[in-house]
């Protein structure tokens, strides 16, 4: 009941007296240092990028306590607790600074290992290549050997064929030298019971002019036999062609033996057609007094200059140049 | 009855004053935090940190013990914080060592690849 005696001006004193109270609270209090130094520490954490990340919750207790240092420090004027509040908000700043160093070098930490992984990354495929190079190079080298060794097979290969075909051919050669080696002696030893002879030029057999009567160009009956074996031979030996050259001795004028000898001659190789011997494998020359063989000095050397020689060609058919 | 009033606002006041806590909640409250900063590491990688605050632990005990609660709650909350700073200290610490072995370790790669770029080729 005491309390409804309690007029209004008596409580608006009462209420006046504790605004005074409070409002001289919320005068600008006095400079504190503990204070100003809690500030600082958190005004530098606040400012830091990473605190704002990952001590947002450190920095808002930071502020919290530094709020309650301050209120402490207006209301109060209480230095010690103010000093320990300030000290409290401080720490709390400072967490929040350890958070922001913490995340700043696991940030980095992640970075530093994400380029060293680049770099291994990179020294590998660098490796890689360089493998591979080798690798290449090594192919390219075998498959140039290998392209060299088939060049080489081939060249052996064909050098092979040359030769085979060098030695075929040097075989046919042999073959065919030996065949017309053998054909030549076989020739000769045909020839031999003509008398013939082998020269220089080849084969010659030598009629004699007991074949002709004196100064006439008719064969005489007994020259037919060594025509007969002559066209016999040819018949054999078809190959080759024979040289019919007519001589005569240095008696009479030279027109008159030139004429003489070719008239010898040419009766022979007509002789020599009647007996079968194609006109073509034949060739007539005459050579008068030329070439003699022996002197015409006495009859007997003139005798025997007056002459048919038949002189047989090579295989091809060709007659050595005298 | 104005008299009534006064007294019993200066005993509100008195009261306020005079109910100082007890100061063993602060004190467990600082010996985790030193244990959870021990546990981290801190020995180690904060010593300057946590022996500050395993000090002012000491003296808050010793405070409390003397019947000094409000000397002994405030080195408790002291305590306290320097403990969860000597770890978050840890924490940073280690991470600071961490990207300094990662970034020596870079730095040697890239010695050796620029020294031997060709690593795989023999040498002569």
């Amino acid at each position: 009941m005491n309390y409804k005696k309690a007029s209004p001006f008596r409580l608006g004193v009462l209420t006046l007296a504790c605004v005074s109270v409070l409002a001289a609270c919320q005068t600008t209090p006095p400079v504190n240092a503990d204070l100003e130094n809690a500030r600082s520490t958190i005004a530098q954490a606040r400012a830091n990028p990473y605190a704002a990340r990952a001590a947002a919750v450190e920095l808002d207790r930071a502020q919290q306590a530094l709020a309650r240092a301050e209120k402490a420090w207006a209301d109060d004027r209480d230095r010690e607790e103010t000093q320990h509040l300030a000290y409290l908000a401080g720490r709390r700043g400072d967490i929040a600074m350890a958070l922001a160093a913490q995340a700043q070098s696991e940030e980095k930490l992640q970075q530093a290992g994400a380029e060293r992984e680049r770099v291994r990354l990179e020294a590998r495929t660098r490796e890689a290549e360089q493998s591979a190079q080798t690798a290449r190079s090594a192919m390219a080298t075998a498959q140039s050997a290998q392209g060299q060794a088939a060049q080489s097979r081939r060249d052996a290969d064909s050098a092979r064929a040359d030769a085979s075909s060098a030695r075929a051919e040097v075989d046919a050669a042999r073959m065919q030298t030996a065949q017309e080696g053998e054909r030549a002696a076989a020739l000769q030893r045909d020839l031999e019971s003509l008398q013939g002879r082998s020269t220089q030029r080849g084969m010659v057999v030598t009629l004699g002019d007991v074949l002709f009567s004196t100064g006439r160009a008719e064969l005489q009956p007994g020259a037919l036999r060594s025509v007969q074996q002559l066209a016999q031979v040819m018949q054999q030996y078809p190959e080759r062609r024979v040289l019919i050259e007519g001589f005569t001795d240095s008696t009479g004028s030279l027109q008159l033996n030139m004429d003489l000898s070719q008239r010898r001659a040419e009766a022979f190789a007509q002789a020599m057609r009647n007996a079968g011997v194609a006109a073509e494998r034949m060739e007539v020359r005459a050579q008068g007094p030329a070439f003699a063989v022996a002197d015409n000095g006495n009859a007997a050397g003139r005798q025997q200059n007056r002459r048919v020689e038949v002189l047989f060609s090579n295989a091809e058919g060709r007659f050595a140049a005298r | 009855m104005a008299r009534h009033l006064i007294w019993a606002a200066g005993l509100v006041i008195l009261a306020g004053c005079a109910s100082t806590p007890a100061p063993e909640p602060a004190l467990a409250a600082g010996n985790a935090a030193l244990e959870a900063a021990r546990a981290s590491g801190a020995p180690e990688l904060a010593a300057v940190e946590i022996g500050l605050a395993r000090s002012k632990l000491e003296q808050a005990r010793t405070a409390a013990q003397a019947g000094r609660a409000r000397e002994a709650i405030w080195l408790a909350e002291q305590a306290d914080v320097d403990a969860q700073l000597a770890r978050a200290r840890t924490a940073s610490e280690r991470a600071r060592r961490a990207e300094n072995e990662v970034d020596a370790s870079l730095k040697t790669l890239r010695e050796e690849l620029s020294r031997n770029p060709a690593s795989t080729r023999a040498v002569p």
